[in-house]
């Protein structure tokens, strides 16, 4: 068992040294690749995807808000970084804004999430008492409320309105977002390793029963969902980031069954799930399958059902045959483990040796 | 400043946004009375009879293409529930919901496919848009003949829901799948029923709907969708009066919002506000039954 | 088995990952060393969905025919040829910066682009910080060429465009209490109905702003508001999708005041939709196609027709006919035509010479005039065209010249 812990630590080592040289590599020399974009962006709603599964996946709350976190996040974020001397441009029509000042980025990021997650008490408060599809309309309509604030004219000189933000503080590097999405990733998963995250489990499996072992439902059920909208905030201030540019109308309802279908195709309740769907995600979406949206004339042929919009059709059958028949997704509710890939090795290994014997045997 | 004309303008737009909420409400509120489902594809199912009409007027006249229209509003309602629904009845609420999430995806996807992106004009149905002038108004046709048309059809699916053996069994479904199965109801095809008049209201909605605004795009279900749930909730779910009520009265204040500029901005967020409220007042809407969560 | 499946999959995406990655650098590296093979990417950045899509169809139609003209150019005594490479931004701000992504990680190395200006503003940072240059065909709002030195721009601008147009309600049409019909969060809506107000508040006249959100098809408030008040104007600027639902529902609610708007609305499909309901129309444009005098247009007119007539695909994306020229094809034409001659000057692919040249081109003669840019990479227009809508046709009515 020592031994097994011992190889498993160094297996992951060399993984994490592999993946550390491949993104050096590509910051380097792919910097403009479809490959960087595909590995900034899978890293963003990795985090949000994880942020949206420890609500849905470990606690059982079925929220659909998780894009209006991200929008406050994002604008928290963006509001708090354009540089003084731009503000005059950004908010051209609001006279520069009222908010005159300028944060650092990491302190910025910081209040990205915890703005969220004063929302997220707030609207908590009244809406966690509800049952689950009447949480999920609650929290999708929530999330538009709070859009329409943003957008409102009245709060112009603080949100620039419906207008685009821009010129705010920004990353460049591909490692940037792993890193801030590795951090908080593992943060979450030590929350859900902890008594809080054995509660919420116990909580997603049987809320009579967890309250009658002592679990007070309202408290727990509060922490998951602000934790949750804490994350969520910091992986809306990375697409902002990514984007360059913020607008609110960017943070629909569309954005979160994108999150939701993510977290189907990785597993419920799996956090490696999580991360690989949205790299898998990503990639499918805005590289791998964008063949499908040309009919291909230069190698000769002219497929005239392949055209624009073909992608997201062929994409959205592949996601319905993913919820409809594999409905554990990629883990279930699994999570990636050396043992279990090694075991697993071991059982292809075995069951294909099994065969040859008896015939030898005979 | 303004006169009483602007007023019944306001009023009269507000009750023709209602109606239409109110026809596809009343299919949201009959799934979730039977299935317990949020049929978030039904705003699409909407959508999509507006491409149908768009593509089979081309063709026929419109005296074949609105009967062929809600012909195959009502198939592809069907068809949705044997693909989509069926197969995960006895699946967690959470994953048939989401494969709902999933078929109003894909039918966005599809009409974008088909349609490249562009916003289709709708054809133009003389009879309904016709503008008459009232003492100073002008007044679509429409504007008249929706609501009364609205409430007409309501008046026979009452009927139908209380009168007929069709809809005892419906009843007896929402009231208690289980035991209603026992009882020798078929519940395939009660819930196909459901799914037959849910979409083929949505179909009457989708041809008001849409030649009153002249043109159908691929995103265009969403919104009525959802704000037709909300009128759903509003009225108490499995509540068919309920939901028309909701839905007259959400229209009529999204209408009066719109008319103010300063607010004007929260058009949509407002009925999320009333859902919301009346969630946390009145739970189980106005007019729904209480029901007892069991262990 | 499931698990098989999925330990596959997840191997599978490694390894995509990996060989994909290894192929797209040797792409790279191609482009930047601009030789071996003789192909130069100018990449098409334009909505072929969503709210602009039919003006976008369009402005592709103007490059690509630019390109059938002239599908070559020569750098340092060798002919190469222009591959386009077109993107989605689907008329949507929010969706823009990944398109704009996939045309940067594709190696072109002069984008075209592009309708609407909300987009063009969304990815220009993007273009900036990659260093490739980016000619804006009819994005007409000022901020997207202001602090942007690689974003260049064929079409006039707003400011001019809005002035234009608030003359024209003031003084020929006599409207001086507008409303002001704009959609929210739209920059070319609000940037050009703020240009609007400005230049009718200083000629004495007012103008009231009534805001929409994006996706609305109710107008029946709104014009229960127009009627109510008593504006005897109303200035739209905003999409054609939306256009022909305001047209209709004005006139349906008895409004029978002058509409007017800009650019957006030089597009046939809003003369068909709204049919008899298109009266008392007016709106600016770049070019008109009638006009005998201007040389380099009436050869394009010609040509493009005939080039238009040749295949289906390029009637639909016309809007159904081979008749009709929206003025922002002839924008496709011209910026494609300026993108040619920069990298021709530039003498090289890549993106800051291509930028170096294109501060100081001077293209004389084409369609919508000469062609060289002011110190904020704006085309120095002073002429724009106003048009209106008659018996279903788009017509030529009036010329501004300042």
């Amino acid at each position: 068992m020592k031994n097994n812990k011992k190889r498993n630590l160094l297996l992951s080592l060399i993984l994490a040294a592999v993946c550390l040289v491949f993104l050096l590599y590509v910051d380097k020399f792919q910097h403009y690749s479809m490959l960087a974009s595909v590995l900034k962006k899978g890293a963003i709603y990795s985090l949000v995807a994880v942020s949206l599964n420890l609500l849905n996946g470990f606690t059982g709350l079925f929220s659909l808000g998780q894009a209006g976190f991200m929008m406050i996040g994002a604008y928290t974020y963006a509001i708090l970084t354009i540089p003084v001397e731009s503000r005059s441009a950004v908010y051209q029509y609001f006279d520069g804004g009222i908010v005159q000042f300028c944060l650092p980025m990491i302190v910025a990021l910081v209040l990205a999430g915890i703005v969220p997650m004063i929302f997220a008490w707030l609207i908590g408060l009244p809406v966690l008492k509800l049952k689950s599809d009447y949480l999920a309309i609650a929290t999708l309509g929530f999330a538009e409320i709070m859009r329409a604030i943003i957008q409102w004219k009245q709060v112009g000189p603080l949100t620039n309105a419906s207008n685009l933000l821009k010129k705010f503080a920004n990353f460049d590097s591909v490692l940037f977002p792993f890193i801030i999405s590795g951090i908080c990733i593992a943060i979450i998963v030590l929350i859900i390793n902890s008594t809080y995250g054995r509660a919420f489990k116990a909580i997603r499996d049987d809320e009579i029963a967890a309250e009658a072992m002592g679990i007070n439902l309202a408290k727990h059920k509060m922490q998951a969902f602000m934790i949750s909208s804490f994350f969520a905030g910091i992986g809306g201030a990375l697409l902002a980031m990514f984007q360059s540019s913020l607008q609110a109308n960017t943070f629909t309802s569309t954005m979160t069954y994108e999150i939701l279908l993510i977290v189907v195709i990785g597993g419920i309740g799996s956090i490696t799930g999580s991360i690989l769907g949205s790299f898998l995600y990503i990639a499918c979406s805005e590289w791998w399958l964008r063949f499908l949206d040309d009919p291909m004339p230069y190698i000769g042929v002219n497929i005239p059902f392949m055209r624009g919009g073909f992608r997201m059709l062929v994409f959205s059958v592949v996601i319905m045959i993913v919820v409809l028949f594999f409905r554990k997704g990629i883990m279930g509710d699994h999570e990636f483990s050396w043992d279990g890939i090694i075991n697993w090795f071991g059982k292809l290994f075995k069951k294909r040796e099994k065969p040859t014997k008896e015939v030898a045997s005979k | 400043m303004h006169d009483a004309a602007y007023f019944i303008q306001l009023l009269l737009s507000g009750v023709t946004v209602g109606s239409l909420y109110a026809l596809i409400a009343i299919g949201y509120t009959m799934v979730y009375g039977i299935l317990r489902l949020i049929n978030f594809a039904h705003g699409d199912i909407f959508m999509m009879a507006g491409f149908f009409m768009v593509y089979i007027s081309a063709t026929c006249s419109l005296a074949i293409s609105i009967p062929l229209v809600l012909i195959l509003t009502v198939v592809l309602g069907v068809l949705i529930e044997k693909a989509a629904y069926k197969p995960l009845r006895t699946a967690p609420r959470m994953s048939v919901m989401i494969s709902a999430i999933g078929v109003s995806y894909l039918l966005q996807n599809l009409a974008t496919y088909i349609t490249g992106g562009i916003a289709r004009a709708y054809p133009d149905i003389t009879f309904l848009t016709k503008v008459m002038q009232v003492g100073g108004l002008s007044i679509k046709r429409i504007t008249i003949i929706t609501p009364i048309l609205t409430i007409v059809l309501v008046a026979i699916l009452v009927v139908l829901i209380q009168k007929t053996k069709i809809g005892m069994a419906m009843r007896a479904v929402s009231r208690d799948f289980e035991t209603s199965q026992l009882m020798g109801i078929k519940i395939n095809s009660v819930i196909s029923m459901t799914f037959v008049i849910g979409s083929f209201l949505a179909g009457v909605a989708s041809i008001l709907y849409f030649a009153n605004y002249g043109q159908v795009s691929p995103m265009i279900g969403a919104m009525p969708g959802l704000k037709a749930f909300v009128a759903a909730v509003f009225g108490g779910i499995g509540s068919i009066p309920g939901a028309v009520i909701g839905a007259f009265i959400i229209g009529i204040c999204e209408s009066f919002i719109k008319a103010n500029e300063n607010i004007a901005v929260f058009s949509n967020a407002f009925t999320f506000a009333l859902l919301i409220i009346i969630l946390l007042c009145k739970p189980n809407g106005l007019f729904g039954e209480k029901l007892t969560e069991k262990v | 088995m499931k698990k098989f499946i999925a330990m596959l999959l997840a191997l599978v995406m490694a390894l995509s990952l990996v060989a994909c990655g290894g192929q797209s650098g040797d792409a790279d590296n191609n482009d930047n060393s601009a030789s071996g093979d003789k192909v130069v990417k100018i990449g098409i950045f334009e909505p072929t969905s969503g709210q602009n899509a039919a003006g976008g169809k369009k402005e592709i139609l103007g490059i690509e025919y630019a390109n059938s003209i002239k599908p070559t150019v020569t750098i340092g005594g060798e002919e190469y040829t222009v591959q386009l490479i077109t993107a989605d931004n689907a008329s949507d701000a929010a969706k823009a910066p990944t398109a704009a992504q996939t045309l940067i990680s594709q190696g072109v190395s002069v984008v075209i682009g592009t309708y609407g200006s909300g987009c063009a503003i969304a990815a220009g940072d993007l273009f900036k910080e990659a260093q490739i240059p980016a000619i804006g065909t009819s994005c007409t709002n000022p901020q997207v060429t202001l602090d942007n030195d690689f974003y260049f721009r064929v079409s006039y601008i707003d400011p001019f465009q809005g002035a234009v147009m608030a003359n024209f309600a003031n003084k020929e049409k006599g409207s001086v209490n507008c409303a002001l019909i704009i959609e929210s969060g739209d920059d070319y809506s609000a940037g050009f109905g703020n240009y609007f107000q400005q230049e009718m508040e200083r000629l004495g006249g007012k103008a009231t702003v009534l805001e929409f959100q994006k996706g609305e098809t109710d107008f029946s408030t709104i014009m229960a508001s127009v009627k109510s008040a008593g504006y005897d104007g109303i200035f739209a600027p905003v999409s054609i999708e939306t256009a022909a639902m305001i047209i209709s529902q004005a006139r349906d609610a008895g409004i029978t005041c002058p509409i007017m708007a800009g650019d957006t609305w030089d597009d046939i499909s809003i003369a068909q939709r709204t049919g008899d309901k298109a009266t008392d129309i007016f709106f600016s444009a770049f070019f008109d196609a009638d006009d005998t005098t201007n040389e380099a247009g009436k050869a394009f007119v010609e040509g493009f027709k005939a080039w238009v007539a040749e295949d289906n695909t390029r009637i639909e994306n016309n809007g159904g006919t081979a008749e009709a020229i929206s003025s922002v094809t002839p924008c496709g034409y011209d910026a494609y035509m300026a993108a040619v001659y920069a990298i021709e000057a530039a003498g090289s692919t890549d993106g800051v010479a291509i930028r170096d040249a294109l501060v100081s081109l001077n293209v004389p003669g084409l369609i919508t005039g000469d062609l060289s840019f002011d110190e904020n990479g704006d085309a120095v227009k002073t002429y724009a065209v106003i048009k209106t809508i008659k018996d279903g046709e788009i017509v030529y009515y009036s010329t501004y010249n300042g």
